[in-house]
């Protein structure tokens, strides 16, 4: 240990301090909680926090890296890296906590409301941990500390059976999904000598591109499979459905977004699909790659399959559901599939070549999937009452006469989900799509399949979204929908459907899009350096 | 004596692996259940720390204790929870929580049902001796 | 500020565009039955603006703007990686002609409506949803590149989709809208493909004339006539053609100025305009147009046999529609002797979209006229003899009629000559494959003589024979309020004069060429324009057939009327029809009619039950899968662990032994 490292691993505490806000205001609510119960009281805390986090962070966030030989030296051992993708995505991740914060605001019994929203904090910060993680025991923590209380959360808000059923299937398989996440952790960890992501791409770039040693497939593909379980890529998606129905709908809407956001994260930062400052790349081998395990031959060809597997099982299970939320969870599986086509295109784009990245892509998709399936369950749940409970697409029948502008922000949404032009689905989509189209050299007609076949699943999806924008404008209610008076909920519903709809046309497109493109704009300059 | 070389930690760890994922399929009771997929975790372990040894540095060790620490957070999530599904079915039997799923799809049920626990005996009791305790009126009314 | 056509340009779809986001808003609970005037306001708005645009476009000799022949605004839409998107428009003389069909038949459309739709619950959301269209379609043919192009393109299939399930009351109507809605978009992920793959292949550029100039040089040429063809696809799903011509007649479950507006004028003629506009592709691929022009004159053909049994009006002038829009494609396809010949092509099919566009929309109108006076009823069994009861209505159907027919020196007649002219022209012998489009010419002309046949039979069958009314009507049978008949009459002046005012004169083909961004148009060519547009020979011939087709209808429906009933009940009956009747009769029937009933009903059953049949499949594919796929999801938490190490395996083996 030298003083440099000291300094830095001291230093670093500054920049985790809206992490640590959040697990400071969320063990000071499960204290505070015995004291005193009452939804509101709490949720004004919860959002305070999430305010001053985003505060916090916004001054932290300049960090910098010292240029030269001490910020390589830097990257090489610390276990949290501060970069732009860092930041974005921790602010996604408050942003998307403040949605669920309102989200809730009215779902949530008065006596679990304390529990439930420091969950939901330690989620948030777990996160932001993610993203920041530059060692395989941060990575670890951090995912941990999304799973964890997700468990508690899934079971907080309501305590019937089929709550208690989908905490305990998610549970189960999310404990044996880590398992095989730490399994191809352990030997990614001897394959390198080393838990430091930066250094276990180091050297595996040291090995250039072509086939990688038989370890580090088994690596690959166990770690695809812990993190497959969290961005509900098929075959890793069963518990989906089933916890998305029985979970509270506050619940599935969290389990919708943020899982998908961390999981991601950790695979573009495990693969090497974003690789940070320092990290030889090869310029040698196959042109246009990038580097990485996303390097070798075999991850994009797994990706292809999971992709291809994961939006058509998705779409053709959502067909034939009458559920809303069991619809919605295949959708959530297809749309992993939409993304995980952009990751299996990465490796073959990169933006001098054509104009498009399947990094940028998928972080704009993940932004525009985020907001319109927060969107979606949050009508759900508006609409709820115990007396008169929205769980078919059925119930949705003649709500464009109840609930005029409701019904209007859920087609919104459903269009989004389609992908209708000028609806931040479209634009993620068409990125996604001109990203396979765009792969150049022996693989493009693969790709092309690939891109084929995700328009074809597009397609299907408009069969079964088109279904619920019909029964609401084109059916009339038995029992009409009451709704309540919830302000916050209306507000949720509005901010999405706002940046639903923002987030595809000018300037809202193209803020995103340079946001994205400066969070992953590290990877475009590599700086090959000597081994260590 | 031959030195015990890398490869039969890993292939220790690997069965460790396999049996926990086995039992982990395999076995119906929540708890065991639980316990099958803490053996899966144990077998990283052994993967790790035989790593940590061939690779002589300390990285694998602290992957290790930050598991074992989380497998201890995860153990008290699962006793609540399995308490609470115990409560609800008086049960643990894991293939009796099948009620989401496809909606035209029959539950499956085990042809050979699981043997009935078997007979607890009665716990001994004294007999009773002196004057009976009065119960207060509360009382009697909460119970 | 009016003097220079681009500070105006893009309101002419925000016009409407703003009547429907307020109507949206405000509809229900303030302007209620008032909501019509902002969608007459926006559309007359966008009418007058478009006239000016015209007016612009037609001054602009040779290069005084920006160096291009059109006028064109950019914006940026976003930005993918290094390239923006453009949200871009321009107007040339393609887009201005459309501009000007679009919104001026849209303005008499929204008129119509206003009696129309009068006393109708959902009256503003219909005017909404008619605004919102007209934004769509009137940048759907603003466009300059194919991203925004295929936006419009979404957009004016959701607006069809929400005004024919506009009446959702009615099952039917909810089935059709959804059927509506998901064939259009089968054809559309065919588009969407091909602007995929110009985007790759033409240097990451969608805009026309980029793509275009490109096209020119590019050297790959089975690719490029793929590329058509899946462009051709999205046209075939939005301008039913065959097979994806199914959704339209059951379209007319929406309100009749829909069908007047949506599926006969504009909407189902983005097909048309999308395959005009990308001439310079197509030029390139001759055997993509040879299957444009195969597919168009099999669709003629099969739908004026279906129409000529149809007993529904509407669905009588549906499947006249999907016929027109196919002899429409037929001279898109037969461009392919040279540069020359594809200009008339064009201009030909443009020309017969904008005559098209005023005589059926005056059909569609004056059959919701008689629906209106029917108490909703349009079954031509029902009713007849209305001449006498519906004056105007009468008259004007019976411009529509003639122009459809193509009577000559009517509308009709001077766009569908060009269109079998051209066709002719690509069947001289030597050109590329002159025989096929020689059988292509005939198809032609045979359909203009069914067309002619089951024109008037309608028309004959609703005005003339005894006055029956059903009891629907009521009190209701009258003419149409004036608010209805004036759109009527003015249509009516249009679809007969419209062709003779442009037809011979060559004035619409010259203006088209004249300010066409096509860089392989030749110029000033207008004296050798009717040496191709217009063959005297054809025009003899195809107006022969054509009035033997309505002297045939007139002599089974008004002269024997009993003849088509008893045509009616089949082979029984026709021992004793043709035992009774005189030796021309005999002749008449086993000659034409039979052949030709035997035909009608192949094709009715082919279209309903195979054709409808196989689109309804497709649509039930996911489905059955789903239903294959669906016992993975039985619950068990086992079961699922399961199946997720069985991936990892199946993983190990698909890598590790590859």
């Amino acid at each position: 240990m030298n003083d440099l490292q000291n300094a830095l691993l001291a230093g670093q505490f500054r920049y985790i301090l809206p992490e640590i806000v959040l697990a400071v205001a969320a063990t000071g609510i499960f204290i505070g909680g015995t004291f005193r119960s009452g939804r509101y009281l709490w949720s004004w805390a919860a959002l305070g926090s999430l305010v001053a986090s985003l505060f916090v962070l916004t001054i932290t966030a300049g960090f910098v890296l010292p240029s030269g030989e001490a910020g390589r030296t830097a990257t090489f051992s610390t276990p949290l890296l501060f970069d732009s993708l860092a930041n974005f995505v921790r602010v996604l991740a408050i942003v998307a906590g403040i949605l669920l914060v309102l989200f809730s605001w009215n779902e949530v019994p008065d006596r679990h409301a304390a529990d439930y929203l420091a969950c939901l904090l330690v989620i948030i910060g777990g996160v932001g941990l993610t993203a920041c993680a530059n060692d395989l025991v941060s990575l670890y923590l951090a995912l941990e500390l999304i799973s964890i209380p997700t468990y508690i959360l899934l079971y907080l808000p309501r305590h019937d059976d089929a709550a208690q059923e989908a905490a305990l299937k998610y549970f189960l398989l999310s404990i044996f999904s880590s398992a095989l996440l730490l399994f191809g952790f352990s030997y990614l960890y001897g394959l390198t000598g080393t838990t430091n992501i930066a250094a276990i791409l180091h050297t595996l770039y040291g090995q250039g591109g072509g086939d990688m040693p038989a370890v580090a497939q088994i690596a690959l593909i166990t770690v695809v499979a812990g993190l497959g379980f969290r961005i509900t890529a098929a075959p890793f998606h069963f518990y989906a459905p089933d916890v998305y129905q029985g979970a509270p709908t506050v619940g599935a809407a969290l389990l919708a977004s943020l899982p998908k956001l961390a999981g991601f994260i950790a695979l573009l930062r495990v693969l090497g699909f974003v690789t940070p400052d320092g990290v030889l790349v090869p310029v040698a081998g196959r042109p246009h790659v990038l580097p990485g395990m996303a390097l070798s031959d075999q991850v994009p060809i797994l990706f292809w399959f999971l992709a291809a597997f994961t939006m058509s099982l998705g779409n053709l299970l959502a067909v034939l559901q009458d559920n809303l939320k069991r619809l919605l969870a295949y959708s959530s599986v297809a749309h992993a599939g939409y993304m995980l086509v952009a990751l299996a295109a990465a490796p073959y784009l990169s933006e001098r070549s054509s104009g498009s990245d399947g990094v940028h892509a998928l972080l704009y998709y993940l932004v525009a999937y985020g907001v319109m399936t927060i969107g979606a369950f949050a009508v759900i749940a508006f609409l709820s009452t115990p007396e008169r409970p929205v769980d078919n697409v059925e119930d949705l029948a003649g709500l464009s006469g109840s609930h005029p502008y409701v019904a209007l922000m859920l087609a919104v949404f459903m269009f989004s989900l389609i992908g209708m032009p000028l609806t931040a689905g479209f634009t993620g989509k068409f990125l996604i799509f001109f990203g396979a189209m765009n792969v150049v050299g022996e693989q493009a007609d693969l790709y092309r399949w690939l891109a084929v076949i995700g328009m074809l699943n597009a397609a299907v999806g408009g069969w079964y979204y088109l279904r619920i924008i019909a029964v609401m404008y084109l059916r009339t209610a038995l029992r009409p929908i009451q709704g309540r008076r919830n302000v916050p909920g209306l507000v949720t519903l509005i901010v999405c459907a706002v940046l639903t709809i923002g987030l595809s046309i000018p300037p809202g497109a193209n803020v995103l899009l340079d946001a994205v493109k400066n969070a992953t704009g590290i990877k475009s300059t590599p700086s090959p350096i000597a081994q260590r | 004596m031959t030195p015990v070389g890398l490869q039969s930690y890993l292939v220790l760890g690997a069965i460790l692996f396999g049996l926990g994922a086995i039992g982990f399929l395999a076995r119906r009771n929540l708890i065991l259940m639980f316990l099958s997929a803490e053996m899966m975790v144990q077998g990283v372990a052994v993967n790790l720390l035989a790593f940590s040894r061939f690779r002589g540095n300390l990285g694998g060790q602290v992957l290790t204790l930050f598991m074992i620490t989380v497998a201890a957070c995860e153990a008290a999530i699962a006793l609540a929870l399995i308490l609470m599904l115990y409560r609800r079915r008086k049960s643990l039997d894991v293939s009796l929580w099948q009620e989401l799923r496809e909606p035209d799809q029959d539950a499956v049920i085990d042809e050979e049902p699981l043997p009935l626990p078997p007979m607890e005996e009665p716990s001994p009791r004294l007999t009773p001796a002196g004057p009976a305790p009065q119960k207060r009126e509360e009382e009697v009314s909460h119970v | 500020m009016f003097s220079d056509p681009r500070y105006y340009l893009w309101l002419i779809p925000a016009l409407p565009l703003l009547a429907a986001a307020v109507i949206g808003v405000l509809g229900k609970a303030i302007l209620r039955d008032r909501s019509h005037w902002l969608c007459i306001g926006g559309a007359i708005g966008a009418c007058i603006l478009s006239f000016m645009t015209l007016s612009a476009v037609s001054g602009l000799e040779g290069d005084r703007i920006d160096g291009h022949r059109c006028i064109r605004i950019y914006y940026t839409w976003f930005h993918a990686g290094n390239v923006d998107i453009p949200f871009s428009l321009q107007a040339d003389g393609l887009t201005a002609v459309m501009l000007v069909t679009v919104t001026f038949i849209g303005s008499l459309i929204a008129i119509y409506s206003v009696g129309y739709m009068h006393g109708d619950p959902g009256f503003p959301r219909f005017f909404a949803a008619v605004s919102l269209f007209l934004a769509s379609m009137t940048l759907l043919v603003l466009a300059n590149n194919f991203i925004v192009l295929f936006a419009a393109w979404e957009g004016v299939g959701l607006c069809s989709y929400l005004l024919v399930g506009f009446w959702y009351a009615k099952p039917s109507a909810a089935d059709a809208a959804r059927k509506a809605f998901l064939v259009t978009r089968l054809g559309d992920v065919g588009l969407f493909l091909g602007i995929l793959l110009i985007w790759v292949n033409f240097g990451y550029s969608l805009e026309y004339d980029v793509v275009f100039e490109r096209a020119r040089s590019f050297d790959n040429h089975g690719l490029l006539v793929v590329i058509c063809l899946l462009l051709f696809s999205g046209a075939v799903g939005k301008s039913a053609q065959f097979p994806l011509h199914v959704w339209l007649p059951d379209a007319m479950e929406g309100p009749s100025p829909v069908s007047a507006l949506i599926h006969a004028a504009t909407m189902v003629t983005a097909g048309v305009y999308l395959v005009a506009r990308c001439t310079p592709l197509f030029g390139q691929a001759p055997e993509a147009q040879l299957v444009v022009a195969c597919i168009a004159a099999g669709t003629a053909l099969l739908a004026a046999l279906i129409a000529l049994t149809q007993s529904d009006l509407k669905r009588v002038l549906a499947y006249s529609t999907i016929s027109q829009l196919g002899y429409m494609f037929l001279a898109l396809g037969s461009g392919t002797m040279d540069h020359r010949l594809a200009a008339v092509a064009v201009t030909a099919a443009i020309f017969h979209l904008f005559t098209h566009a005023f005589f059926k929309a005056l059909l569609f109108l004056g059959a919701g006229s008689v629906m209106h006076a029917m108490g909703g009823i349009i079954d031509m069994r029902r009713f007849s003899g209305l001449r006498r009861l519906l004056p105007v209505t009468h008259w004007t159907f019976l411009c529509g009629a003639g122009a459809l027919a193509g009577i000559p020196l009517l509308s009709g007649f001077w766009s569908k000559d060009e269109i079998l002219a051209v066709t002719k022209q690509a069947g001289q012998p030597g050109s590329f494959a002159s025989g096929i489009y020689l059988l292509l010419f005939f198809i032609g002309v045979a359909t203009a003589g069914l067309t002619g046949f089951y024109t008037f039979r309608a028309y004959f069958l609703t005005f003339w024979g005894e006055e029956k009314v059903p009891h629907e009507a009521g009190h209701h049978a009258h003419e149409s309020p004036p608010v209805m008949t004036l759109p009527l009459c003015v249509l009516a002046v249009g679809a007969v004069g419209a062709g003779l005012v442009f037809g011979p004169t060559g004035w619409f083909g010259g203006f088209l060429e004249e300010h066409w961004v096509n860089p392989e148009f030749p110029r000033r060519l207008l004296s050798d324009r009717a040496e191709h547009a217009h063959d005297y020979l054809v025009m003899l011939f195809s107006s022969i057939v054509a009035l033997t087709g309505v002297g045939a209808a007139y002599w089974m429906y008004v002269r024997q009327p009993a003849l088509a009933d008893s045509l009616a009940r089949a082979w029984t009956g026709l021992y004793e029809l043709s035992r009774n009747k005189f030796y021309l009769d005999d002749f008449f029937y086993s000659m034409i009619v039979k052949p030709l009933t035997v035909l009608a009903l192949l094709a009715r059953v082919v279209d309903q039950y195979i054709v409808d049949g196989l689109v309804d499949l497709v649509g039930q594919v996911p489905a059955f899968i789903g239903y294959a796929v669906r016992p993975v999801q039985n619950g068990l938490v086992q079961f699922y662990a399961l199946l997720m190490a069985l991936g990892v395996g199946g993983f190990f083996l698909a890598i590790l032994l590859r």
